[in-house]
């Protein structure tokens, strides 16, 4: 099967090599290039997004201790990328299926994002209600 | 049955739209990083027109367009308000600012890697834990970096070093909490 034979093949195998660059990442350079914190060091705001990097670091070590000490959400959010790889493979796997894997995969990956993102998204909401 | 034939012109724009979309939308979520999603959000709209035009012209399926353009516009509207926000507050300036406390800070940085104990500090995320504020005068071809800082391991560090290490002459006091640094010499 030809990787453009369907786009929802295609989507899914691209997607995977990003989720698979982002949990390589820290893997890889570890704690050494963490993402910058620009909020907090503009503003001192904690945002839960702060030490996410440095968490993922420690978690892709088996930290998990130390990684919820760094972010008590990180191994949510890390749970999203962890997931969502096997979930695209499947994805693109069975993509020949019809639409009905389709809308159960964008149903259930909508759901994942927003449970496993939820502090993100609500500081998010929060902070730009505020800024604004 | 419609057995009208559909062209897959648009659908490679699209895929590649629908993906920067995605990533856009994810991005545009994470709030240290969310202006960001500012770039994969144009992106993902160049690519979603492309696409929608083609689709359009030649009968093709337009859900990869409309999926990458809808996803896309709401990162973008989201990254748009984070930089909206800091523009309001004055950040970017600050931002723009900042290349010169860097400088300074890297070199407490490099001076507290001298120490035995250097995991203290991996990296200027942990000094900003630590760190509550930092000015830099420059007077007569001498620098004075005043630290005033919150972390006690940083302190007892610095406090076991000498002028020579720390390339001036240091005065601590304690107030209120918070340890104040007083290192006066020469500093990139």
């Amino acid at each position: 099967m030809s990787l453009w034979s369907s786009p929802y093949r295609a989507v899914s195998l691209l997607l995977a090599i990003v989720l698979a660059a982002v949990l390589l990442y820290p893997l890889l350079l570890g704690s050494k290039l963490p993402v910058p914190a620009m909020l907090s060091q503009l503003t001192g705001a904690q945002p839960p997004s702060r030490g996410l990097s440095r968490a993922f670091a420690l978690i892709v070590r088996g930290r998990l201790g130390d990684a919820q000490a760094m972010n008590p959400h990180a191994l949510r959010v890390f749970a999203f990328f962890a997931l969502q790889l096997p979930m695209r493979l499947l994805a693109a796997r069975c993509a020949h299926r019809g639409k009905a894997v389709l809308l159960v995969d964008i149903g259930l990956s909508a759901t994942m994002f927003v449970l496993c993102m939820w502090p993100l998204i609500a500081y998010t909401c929060r902070a730009l209600a505020v800024l604004l | 049955m419609n057995n009208e034939y559909q062209s897959p012109k648009g659908q490679t724009a699209g895929i590649i739209g629908l993906v920067l979309g995605i990533i856009a939308m994810v991005l545009a979520f994470v709030p240290c990083i969310g202006m960001f999603a500012i770039v994969p959000g144009s992106l993902a709209i160049v690519f979603g027109t492309i696409s929608m035009v083609l689709a359009s012209n030649h009968n093709s399926p337009k859900g990869l367009a409309i999926g990458g353009l809808a996803l896309s516009v709401v990162a973008i509207i989201v990254s748009s308000l984070w930089m909206m926000g800091m523009r309001r507050n004055g950040w970017i300036d600050t931002l723009l600012d900042r290349g010169v406390e860097s400088d300074v800070k890297h070199s407490v940085i490099r001076i507290l890697d001298d120490l035995e104990d250097t995991d203290i500090l991996d990296d200027e995320n942990e000094l900003d834990d630590a760190l509550l504020e930092m000015e830099v005068h420059e007077d007569d071809g001498e620098s004075t970096l005043l630290l005033h800082m919150r972390s006690k391991k940083l302190e007892d560090q610095l406090r076991l070093l000498d002028s020579d290490s720390l390339g001036g002459e240091v005065s601590i006091s304690d107030s209120a909490g918070v340890t104040k640094i007083v290192i006066k010499g020469k500093h990139r």
